[in-house]
C-alpha cells in the first residue's frame, strides 16, 4: 500500500454497533475502548438520556444512552450491552464519554466516496447528527458524526428543559 | 437608542463599496479612512463591530481576495447598521452580526483575529486606555542596591523562577515556527504575550533595563504578528539571543552578582560576551575552566579593574569568576523543575487511588503504612496547587500604573489565609482579577480631594481575601470607593437596550448588579492591551463558570464595592460526613455538621403550606431533602436519619437513609457538562469504586427555600 491509500485507510475505520436492530458506525480514532457496563451512579438535573457517571479507572465520566438520546425507547441493559468510551473536544479540553449501545459489532473500512446523504430517520435525530450513510452487503450502516451529538449547545439546550421539568 | 451612524453616511459608504465593486481601489481607501472617522461616534458595540468588520473585508480586498465573494457580508453588515439606526439593540440583530462573523471566518480562517487586532486598534485611538503607558521616571531607588531585599522577597524568587520557564517556551515556540510554511499565528502571539509579561513583571521590581529591553522585543513583535507570518532565522536568531540574554540576567540576579549586573549590556553586541559568560553555554569559544589557578584575591582585584573600565565582561576576568563561583560553595536554591501537567494529574489520580483503597483495609500493621500514604496524597496535592499571592506583581502593577494615570492614590493589599488553590484556577483568574482591579480604581475609588470630603482616607484601598469554607474557596475583592449606583446601572442597560423600561422599574438592588453581566454592558468592546481579546465583567463571569464558580456583587453607594467568587475545591481532601439516600452515596463537609439525629415520626412536624420541620429538643429546624436535587415532588421513601447543618448561623436538618461514617475523602472536580447542577460542588471517588457527590449545603438551602416559595404562591 503506498502512503496515500495508506492514509485513507487510516482515516477510514469505523466502529460499529446496534442501535435499535439499526446498524450505527463512528470514526475509530475517537474511540478510546470499549468496555461492559459498569456501575453508573446518576446525576441529578441532566436530561434523561445522560444516565449519570461511572468510575473509568479513577476517572468520573458521564454516560450517554444513545437510544434514549435518539427517541428510541429505554430497553433493558444485559450482559450484551456495551460502553463505548470516545474522546472529543469540549471548550478546548480533551474530555472522556460514555456511549451506552445495545452491541458493538465490529470494525469497518469504509471507503468515503460510499458515504452518501441520508434520508429523514425522525425528529429527535437532528440532521447534523448523521455524517451518511452506506451499503456493504445487505447491510446499511449509519455514520453518525459523534461530535455534533454532543456538542455544547445540545448539552446546555437541554440542560435548562431539564430544569424547567424538574 | 436610535442614533449611531448618520444615514447619510451609511449611504456614502455603501455607494462607495459599491464603486470598489466596480474595481475603483482608491474607494476603498476612502471607506477604511471614513470608517476610522466614524468608529468614535458609535453608541453600541454592534455598529462598532459592523465597521470594523467592513475594515478587515476591505483589508482582505487589499490582499488580492475578491469583493464579490463578500458582497453578500457586506449586505448583511450595512443591513445591520441601518436598521441599528432607527431601532433598539434586540436578540435578532445580535444573532445577525454573530452570523455575519461565522460565515467571514469561514471564508477566512484568520478573520477573527484580524477583526479583534482591528478593533484593537481602533480601541487604542478612541479611548486613552492604558494599554501602553510611558513608564515614568519615579524616584525609585536603584534596582541592582535593592537587589539584596528583593531577594528576600519570595514573589520574587517566583518572579525569576516563573521567567526562567517561560524563556524556555520561547525557545520552543520559536523552534516550531522556524522555516515553518504553515506557522500557528498563536505561536507568535504567544512569544509576543511572554516578553510581555516579563516586561511587566520586570517593571513591578523596578528592574528598569530588563524591562526596556523586553518592551523593545515586544513592540518588534507587535508590528511581526499581525501580519501572520512565520519568522525567518534572522528573527528567530535574533529571539534566541534575546532568550538568553534575558537568561543570564537571571542567573546573575540569583546569584548576586552585583558588579557583572551593574555592567550587564542588553544589546546585541554583548550576546557573544553573554554566551561566554554563561557556564551552561556549550559554545567553543568558552575558556576551558579546568586551567585556571586563581585564587579568590587575585579575584576581588579583577573586579575592581573591571568596575573602571565600565565596560562589557572580557574573556579573562570571567575564568576566574567562573572558577571561583564554583570553589565558593554558594547556598543551594532551591531549584525549580518544568514537568507535564498531565504527569502530575495521572501521578494524582492512582496516589488518590491507593489512598482510597487503603482506607478499606484494617489492621495495626497498616497504621504505619496508612500514615505514609495520606503524607504523600498530600504532597501530591501540592504538586496541584498554588499559591493566589502568585498573581500579586501583575495586580501591584496595574494598580501603580493606572493609579498614576488617574492621579489617586490607591493601596491594594492581600488578606486573610494564604490558601492553595489549584493551578488552573489561578490562570484562569489572572486576567479577570486584572480587569476587576483595574475598573475598581478606574471607576471605583474617587479622587483625594473627594475621598477627603467625603471623610474617607486618601489613600483607596483595594482589599483581596481568600478562605476555605466547607468544600468552597472564597475570594473577596473589596474597594472602598464610590460604590455601584444602582440608578447609573439601569440607565446604561437601558440604553444599551439590554432592558426594558418595565424590567428596570421592577429590578431590586442585587438584580441591577447582574445587568454588569451581561455582555454589550461596557462601553464599545473592551480590549485587553494583552491579547487583543475583550475582557469585559461578562469574560469575568463566564471564566467563574468555566470554573464551577460564583459569583455576587455587593455594594454600598458611596462606601465599597464587593466582588465575592466561590470555587470548589477542585483539588484537596476533604472531611466530611458520608451518608446514604436511596442507592447513592453523599458527602456533607464536617465543619457544616452539628450532630446526626434518628429521626422519628414523632419529630418530624409538617405545618401546611410551609417547609416541613423537625422539633430537635424544642427548636423547630427546618427540612431539606437530598431528593430536591434529583426534582422529586414527593419524598420517595421513610427517611430515618438526618444529618443537622449549620449554615450561616442557620439550622437546617438533612433526610437520609443512613449516616455512614465520618471520613476523609479525596475530591475529584465534576465534569464540565455538569457545571450547570445546583446543590453539588464535586465528587469522590470511595473505595471500592463507588462514586459519590459531595453537597453543596448553600445551594440545597436555597432550592428547597425558593421551592417552598413556589408551593405557598400557588397556594
Amino acid at each position: 500500500m503506498n502512503e496515500q491509500s495508506r492514509k485513507n485507510a487510516i482515516g477510514s475505520r469505523y466502529l460499529s454497533f446496534i442501535l435499535d436492530d439499526e446498524e450505527y458506525c463512528i470514526e475509530i480514532q475517537q474511540v478510546r475502548e470499549i468496555k461492559a457496563l459498569p456501575e453508573i451512579t446518576p446525576v441529578p438535573q441532566t436530561p434523561e438520556y445522560i444516565r449519570g457517571v461511572i468510575n473509568l479507572r479513577g476517572k468520573i465520566i458521564p454516560i450517554v444512552d444513545l437510544r434514549m438520546r435518539f427517541g428510541f425507547p429505554h430497553k433493558e441493559y444485559n450482559a450484551r450491552t456495551s460502553v463505548i468510551i470516545v474522546e472529543y473536544e469540549y471548550e478546548k479540553d480533551i474530555t472522556l464519554i460514555g456511549l451506552i449501545v445495545d452491541v458493538t459489532n465490529e470494525v469497518l473500512y469504509l471507503d468515503q466516496e460510499n458515504i452518501n446523504s441520508v434520508p429523514y430517520i425522525n425528529e429527535k435525530i437532528n440532521e447534523d447528527f448523521i455524517d451518511g450513510m452506506t451499503n456493504i452487503g445487505e447491510r446499511v450502516i449509519i455514520k453518525l458524526n459523534i461530535h455534533s451529538i454532543l456538542s455544547a449547545t445540545e448539552m446546555k439546550a437541554l440542560h435548562s428543559t431539564a430544569n424547567e421539568e424538574a | 437608542m436610535g442614533n449611531g451612524v448618520p444615514i447619510k453616511r451609511l449611504d456614502d459608504l455603501a455607494l462607495s463599496f459599491n464603486n470598489c465593486l466596480d474595481g475603483d481601489m482608491v474607494q476603498a481607501l476612502n471607506i477604511q479612512e471614513a470608517i476610522e472617522e466614524i468608529y468614535p461616534i458609535t453608541e453600541t458595540s454592534i455598529e462598532g463591530n459592523c465597521l470594523a468588520m467592513l475594515h478587515v473585508i476591505l483589508d482582505y480586498v487589499f490582499d488580492g481576495y475578491n469583493l464579490e465573494d463578500m458582497m453578500e457580508e457586506v449586505n448583511q453588515l450595512f443591513e445591520i447598521l441601518i436598521y441599528l439606526n432607527d431601532n433598539e439593540l434586540s436578540d435578532p440583530i445580535i444573532s445577525d452580526e454573530k452570523a455575519v462573523i461565522a460565515t467571514l471566518s469561514k471564508k477566512h480562517t484568520d478573520f477573527p483575529e484580524k477583526l479583534d487586532d482591528y478593533i484593537s486598534k481602533l480601541e487604542k485611538g478612541t479611548d486613552a486606555k492604558e494599554a501602553e503607558l510611558k513608564v515614568p521616571e519615579i524616584n525609585k531607588p536603584d534596582f541592582i542596591d535593592d537587589l539584596d531585599s528583593h531577594l528576600e522577597n519570595e514573589t520574587f524568587h517566583i518572579f525569576m523562577n516563573d521567567t526562567l520557564e517561560r524563556l524556555l517556551q520561547i525557545e520552543e515556540l520559536v523552534l516550531r515556527l522556524e522555516g515553518n510554511e504553515t506557522p500557528d499565528p498563536e505561536d507568535l502571539n504567544h512569544i509576543f504575550r511572554i516578553f510581555h509579561t516579563i516586561k511587566g513583571e520586570a517593571g513591578f521590581f523596578g528592574a528598569k533595563e530588563l524591562m526596556n529591553f523586553a518592551h523593545e522585543i515586544e513592540s518588534n513583535l507587535d508590528g511581526l504578528r499581525k501580519k501572520h507570518t512565520g519568522i525567518d532565522k534572522h528573527l528567530s536568531d535574533e529571539l534566541f539571543d534575546a532568550k538568553d540574554i534575558i537568561e543570564t540576567y537571571i542567573h546573575l540576579l540569583q546569584d548576586r552578582e552585583i558588579e557583572k549586573l551593574r555592567n550587564y549590556c542588553f544589546t546585541e553586541d554583548c550576546v557573544k560576551l553573554a554566551k561566554l559568560n554563561n557556564p551552561e553555554s556549550h559554545d567553543d569559544t568558552v575558556p576551558n575552566i579546568e586551567e585556571s589557578e586563581t585564587t579568590e584575591s587575585e579575584y576581588v582585584e579583577e573586579t575592581e579593574d573591571i568596575d573602571a573600565d565600565k565596560t562589557p565582561l572580557t574573556g579573562n576576568a570571567d575564568k576566574q569568576t567562573v572558577t571561583n563561583r564554583a570553589t565558593r560553595g554558594k547556598p543551594k536554591k532551591d531549584e525549580f523543575i518544568r514537568v507535564r501537567a498531565s504527569h502530575i494529574a495521572e501521578l494524582n489520580d492512582r496516589i488518590q487511588e491507593l489512598w482510597i483503597t487503603e482506607n478499606q483495609l484494617e489492621g495495626e500493621f497498616l497504621r504505619d503504612v496508612k500514615k505514609i500514604t495520606k503524607e504523600v496524597q498530600y504532597l501530591a496535592m501540592k504538586l496541584r496547587t498554588g499559591s493566589l499571592r502568585k498573581l500579586e506583581p501583575r495586580l501591584q502593577r496595574i494598580v501603580r500604573d493606572v493609579g498614576y494615570k488617574t492621579n489617586r492614590d490607591v493601596q491594594l493589599s492581600f488578606v486573610g489565609e494564604d490558601i492553595e488553590v489549584d493551578r488552573n484556577l489561578i490562570e484562569a483568574l489572572e486576567e479577570p482579577l486584572l480587569h476587576i482591579v483595574r475598573n475598581s480604581i478606574d471607576h471605583g475609588i474617587e479622587d483625594p480631594a473627594e475621598r477627603e470630603r467625603q471623610g474617607k482616607p486618601k489613600t483607596g484601598s483595594i482589599t483581596i481575601s481568600s478562605s476555605r469554607k466547607g468544600s468552597r474557596i472564597q475570594l473577596t475583592i473589596k474597594d472602598d470607593g464610590r460604590g455601584l449606583q444602582v440608578s447609573k446601572i439601569k440607565a446604561r442597560a437601558l440604553e444599551r437596550g439590554i432592558i426594558t423600561k418595565e424590567i428596570a422599574d421592577k429590578m431590586n438592588k442585587e438584580e441591577a448588579f447582574q445587568l454588569i453581566f451581561e455582555p454589550g454592558f461596557s462601553t464599545a468592546s473592551q480590549v485587553s492591551d494583552l491579547s487583543g481579546r475583550g475582557v469585559g465583567m461578562d469574560v469575568v463571569r463566564d471564566m467563574a463558570e468555566q470554573n464551577n464558580g460564583r459569583i455576587l456583587i455587593e455594594s454600598e453607594e458611596g462606601k465599597h464595592s464587593t466582588i465575592h467568587f466561590s470555587f470548589p475545591l477542585n483539588t484537596a481532601i476533604l472531611e466530611g460526613m458520608v451518608v446514604q439516600y436511596d442507592a447513592n452515596h453523599f458527602v456533607i463537609p464536617v465543619n457544616e455538621v452539628v450532630e446526626c439525629i434518628e429521626v422519628t415520626s414523632k419529630i418530624m412536624r409538617s405545618v401546611k403550606h410551609e417547609l416541613p420541620v423537625i422539633n430537635l429538643r424544642d427548636k423547630f429546624i427546618p427540612v431539606l431533602r437530598i431528593g430536591d436535587l434529583f426534582g422529586e415532588k414527593v419524598e420517595k421513601a421513610m427517611r430515618r436519619s438526618a444529618v443537622i447543618l449549620n449554615s450561616h448561623n442557620k439550622m437546617y436538618a438533612l433526610l437520609v437513609d443512613k449516616i455512614i461514617q465520618k471520613n476523609e475523602v479525596a475530591i475529584k472536580p465534576l465534569s464540565k457538562q455538569f457545571r450547570h447542577i445546583r446543590g453539588l460542588s464535586s465528587a469522590t471517588i470511595f473505595s471500592g469504586g463507588k462514586i459519590g457527590f459531595v453537597i453543596d449545603t448553600e445551594e440545597l438551602i436555597r432550592a428547597s427555600l425558593t421551592k417552598a416559595r413556589i408551593k405557598q404562591e400557588e397556594a
